[in-house]
């Protein structure tokens, strides 16, 4: 059985909340959170485990220093954003001269999303979906690569070669049903393992198809 | 963007290759390990990340409390966890000692 179904949100998903209700069992809510828009919130899905009904989010502040992680109950998602729904067209024109966003209008089209299953993510992919403006003149270009099946090293260097040699410093992140981790890493000749990212827990793999996670049968 | 500079005198273990492992991007860092150039260990880090100072020291305190190689450390880092920065540390010792 697949962890998720297509249905539910999945890691890097932009989520619009109905109520923008998000809890945390651990940590007390930072004053900027609660200062926050109550209604019409958008947030991103963590790689964490949550209890049922509910989905990890993150939500981000104004500076980069502001991220905070709690849970949102997933029947007050209103909608809901797949990296590979966002694309350059969506920014508000003049935003080409920001080198980020210049750089994704040139990687769509070097990469057919026909073919892959890509999207912008981190203040990109934020920009994109909400319309806030928080792509910086510094910001790098995050890119979520979704990948259930096994691709080879000779694959990863060639999806690699192309986007290296983009204008701004691209982080590409491979996401299999089960973990997430660099395809930067992944290309490099002489890498043996690569270091994966689980809900719980950071690993190191030499083929990351082949770390699952087993979850008890609810 | 901070500066972190550590010196562990007490690491005094002669290494002759080097390593370099890990990519900088978001929650990951890049580090060198090579033989280093005077006695004992020095470790520089460069981080997007401001104000962790202690928990570097924690986590290099740990590391050089089991290893006793006289390296120098360079790390490019953006926003690794204590975690993944033990993971990265143990490869690059698992390469040099190859």
């Amino acid at each position: 059985m697949l962890p998720t179904d297509q249905y539910s949100p999945r890691v890097h998903d932009l989520l619009l909340l109905r109520a923008g209700i998000v809890s945390s069992a651990d940590v007390a809510k930072p004053a900027w959170v609660s200062s926050s828009p109550a209604s019409n919130l958008w947030v991103v899905v963590r790689r964490a485990i949550a209890p049922d009904g509910l989905v990890a989010v993150g939500i981000r502040g104004i500076n980069r220093q502001q991220r905070w992680g709690g849970f949102a109950d997933v029947a007050n998602v209103k909608e809901r954003l797949h990296p590979s729904q966002l694309s350059f067209h969506m920014a508000c024109r003049t935003r080409i001269v920001v080198p980020a966003l210049a750089a994704l209008s040139w990687l769509e089209g070097q990469l057919d999303k026909s073919e892959l299953d890509w999207g912008p993510v981190g203040s990109v992919g934020f920009e994109l979906a909400t319309g806030q403006q928080v792509v910086t003149g510094t910001s790098d270009l995050d890119i979520a690569l979704f990948a259930p099946t096994r691709f080879t090293r000779e694959t990863a260097r060639e999806l690699w070669s192309v986007m290296k040699v983009a204008a701004v410093k691209v982080d590409v992140r491979v996401e299999t049903l089960y973990c997430g981790f660099s395809l930067e890493e992944y290309a490099r000749e002489e890498t043996g393992q690569v270091l994966v990212r689980l809900p719980e827990s950071r690993q190191l793999a030499t083929d990351p198809w082949s770390v699952s996670v087993i979850k008890d049968e609810k | 963007m901070e500066q972190i500079e550590f010196d562990y005198p007490a690491a005094k273990r002669r290494i002759t290759k080097k390593a370099h492992i890990g990519v900088v991007g978001s929650g990951d860092m890049e580090v060198l390990m090579e033989p280093a150039q005077s006695e004992g260990a020095h470790v520089s880090i460069t981080t997007s990340v401001d104000g962790f100072q202690r928990s570097w020291k924690a986590v290099f305190d740990r590391f050089f409390s089991k290893f006793d190689g006289a390296v120098r450390i360079r790390i490019n880092d953006a926003g690794a966890t204590p975690g993944s920065v033990m993971l990265r540390l143990e490869q690059a010792v698992e390469v040099i000692s190859q």
